[in-house]
């Protein structure tokens, strides 16, 4: 396993350039709420902002009104987002994960309709993964659709799916057949139809964008179908590596660490600067393997054994780091401060075990990884 | 393991001279070493010009060259001797190509008089008293070199069990002096290949540890099939990858970033110490013997953790230097490196 060095282009760099300067513009500090990662504030009206300069949605085609840019491009949005704890908690499953999954599985009607509500910002997207007797292990999926001429009757519940309760669409996986794997289709339900009942789960933050969604005969017509009936295991299983080999799978601490940074904290404690430096020269490196990993995709490689890779030290470093951080605070911080700093500090003390689960937990990874290493 | 032309070339050459599957035993002075066969290649002058003196080839030739020398866990002062060779490039001063040459890698406290004699000691210098010549950048910047023959030497081992002798100088007359790289650059330089050599290393210790999971069968199945088993066999591959990762990054710069250079060295130090950790916990007590393979990288491993710079030094230069930055993320996303805090 190989990941080859690359460095931005001056076009790139100049993208860079320009994400900072309308950031600076639209959201100065204070004005919004800060987010951990991907987990950022639900925020409408930024997500159809960013849209209009054309980075949402940047992998898609530009005939479906996507932005034909490359995920090197696509990596330099998005870092510069995380970096500032940005709401993009409305357009982020779309952007990253289901407009790619509909370009390559949906019908052309399908395209037509979706893609370009997602490049403008529009459409947020909610994935119904798992459920509660099956949380990685998605060949023990229950939930049903049952099929009637050209109707679908759906039922039974998925949960921890994050922000359906949000989400103009659910794309769900269900079972179509007995078969393990063979036998799971995908569909997308537009919020609203009859028979979903969507119930937010508080988090362990308080937060509400974990969700229950319970599916009582739903009724689909065949054109909510996503892909070949069947065909829902790999395009699940291709939407999973699309999840796990971004730099927003390790980026979720960055809003924390640039505050903390210069604080008198540090400034003053010849410890906390060792601990510093130390986050700072494993997250250079981790960079450094997101952006090798980018250039593969762009390449049109399917790097996931690397993506993977990545994602499960990274997310662990993580941790690591928040509890560096954690360290020098000195006090436990509270999450109802005033100073939202300190509440973000808190939140990610509550959150952090989550970022080792979510898009595959550390022990799955793993497994990933060593098979891969076998076939090699 | 690196594409590199330089690599495929001497693929055969390193593993009839360092044979993959040996366990090494202690090495001796450079005589008793395979370095003839080494030099008798031009290796030891790769990265340097030919029309100074040198094989020829590129930084990046000279980087998969230790990296080919880590993996091979190869018992010559690969790092030391071109380093050695690109400082008397740098000051200009003449290289013998016929002999063998080292730098200090400890502290140096070395001056020139006003007589033209040079005196201090020279610590850590590997194969200090059995390579022909040392080069060190004296208190005052300037490059010396000096024969090994005209010090007092004190013998010692590294962690590996490679020699790392001390020279006492005492009026010497040097065999150059002149205006060259500064020991910052030297360090920096020397660090770089350092980081190489060690993401060979660790390739190797991923290799070995990967197959060696394979084949011992613990409790009816090969113990490679226990997840606790495959977390070490993953953690070692992904050591050797990102380390392996960040010496790609340093060798295709044309010059190297103090920045660059230091964190890279942070986190190449770490992994070693992680893996070798996760290589011996993976093999039990097979690992822990002499006569099997794994010490051989282990203990290389641990030697160079601490060379050209210990971790807690160079984190405490990254962290200074981000407490001042205008943006902490922008140190890892921008290609403009920040002036690193001394």
């Amino acid at each position: 396993m190989n990941l080859a060095p690359t460095k931005l282009t001056d076009e790139e760099r100049n993208l860079q350039t320009e994400v900072r300067a309308f950031l600076d513009e639209r959201l100065p500090p204070g004005t919004y709420p800060l987010g951990l990662g991907m987990a950022g504030d639900v925020d409408p009206d930024f997500s159809r902002d960013l849209a209009a300069q054309g980075w949402v949605g940047m992998a898609l085609p530009t005939e479906y009104g996507g932005g034909g840019r490359t995920a090197v491009e696509r990596q330099i949005v998005v870092e510069e987002l995380l970096t500032r704890g940005a709401p993009i908690g409305f357009h982020w499953t779309a952007d990253r994960q289901s407009g790619l999954n509909i370009l390559h599985n949906g019908t052309e009607e399908q395209r037509r309709e979706l893609l370009p509500g997602i490049a403008r910002g529009e459409y947020s997207f909610a994935i119904g993964m798992s459920e509660p007797d099956a949380g990685s292990d998605l060949a023990s999926l229950r939930s049903k659709a049952v099929r009637e001429g050209n109707t679908w009757h759906v039922n039974g519940t998925k949960i921890w799916t994050s922000g359906a309760a949000t989400a103009t669409h659910i794309l769900g996986l269900f079972r179509t057949s007995d078969d393990r794997h063979g036998g799971m289709t995908q569909f997308i339900i537009p919020a609203g139809t009859p028979g979903m009942r969507i119930s937010p789960i508080p988090f362990i933050d308080g937060t509400q964008h974990f969700c229950e969604v319970v599916f009582d005969d739903l009724q689909l017509s065949d054109a909510a179908r996503l892909g070949e009936v069947g065909a829902g295991w790999g395009q699940n299983t291709s939407e999973l590596a699309l999840e796990r080999g971004g730099v927003d799978r390790w980026m979720s601490l960055m809003p924390i660490l640039e505050r903390w940074a210069t604080t008198e904290t540090v400034r003053d404690s010849a410890a906390a600067q060792i601990d510093l430096g130390r986050i700072l020269a494993r997250l250079w490196a981790y960079r450094g393997m997101s952006l090798s990993i980018a250039r593969l995709v762009d390449a049109g490689r399917f790097p996931v054994v690397e993506a993977a890779l990545v994602k499960e030290m990274a997310t662990q470093f993580e941790q690591e780091s928040l509890a560096l951080v954690r360290r020098h605070y000195g006090r436990a911080p509270s999450l109802n401060s005033a100073d939202p700093w300190e509440a973000l500090l808190a939140q990610a003390i509550l959150v952090a075990p989550s970022w080792t689960l979510r898009g595959g937990t550390t022990e799955i990874l793993r497994s990933v990884i060593s098979k891969g290493l076998v076939q090699r | 393991m690196s594409t590199s032309d330089l690599t495929a070339a001497l693929a055969d050459f390193f593993s009839a001279t360092w044979p993959p599957d040996a366990a090494a035993g202690e090495c001796g002075p450079l005589s008793e070493s395979p370095w003839n066969s080494f030099r008798g290649l031009d290796l030891h002058l790769v990265g340097i010009d030919e029309a100074a003196g040198g094989s020829g080839g590129t930084f990046a030739d000279l980087m998969a060259l230790a990296e080919l020398a880590g993996y091979h866990a190869v018992d010559v002062p690969v790092v030391e001797a071109t380093t050695a060779a690109w400082l008397l490039e740098r000051a200009g001063l003449p290289i013998d190509g016929a002999a063998s040459h080292s730098i200090p890698i400890g502290p140096t406290n070395l001056v020139v008089g006003d007589d033209g004699t040079v005196s201090g000691t020279l610590i850590d210098v590997p194969w200090g008293a059995s390579v022909d010549l040392v080069v060190a950048v004296d208190d005052d910047g300037q490059t010396v070199l000096v024969a090994s023959s005209d010090a007092t030497t004190r013998p010692g081992v590294d962690l590996a069990g490679q020699p790392r002798d001390t020279l006492v100088l005492e009026d010497v007359r040097p065999r150059g002096v002149a205006t060259g790289a500064s020991a910052e650059q030297l360090r920096h330089r020397a660090a770089a290949l350092r980081i190489a050599q060690t993401a060979g290393a660790l390739q190797a210790t991923a290799d070995l540890t990967r197959r060696y999971a394979g084949e011992r069968v613990q409790f009816g199945r090969p113990i490679g099939a226990f997840q606790a088993v495959q977390a070490h066999v993953v953690l070692l591959e992904q050591m050797a990858v990102m380390t392996t990762g960040l010496a790609d990054r340093l060798a295709i710069e044309p010059e190297l970033h103090p920045f660059d250079v230091v964190a890279a060295q942070v986190v190449s130090a770490e992994n070693a110490v992680e893996a070798c950790r996760a290589a011996h916990q993976a093999h039990g007590a097979i690992g822990m013997t002499r006569e099997y393979r794994l010490h051989t990288l282990t203990r290389r491993l641990h030697t160079w953790s601490g060379d050209f710079g210990e971790t807690i030094d160079l984190s405490a230069r990254l962290g200074a230097t981000a407490s001042q930055a205008p943006s902490f993320a922008q140190m890892i996303l921008d290609d403009t490196r920040p002036e690193l805090a001394s």
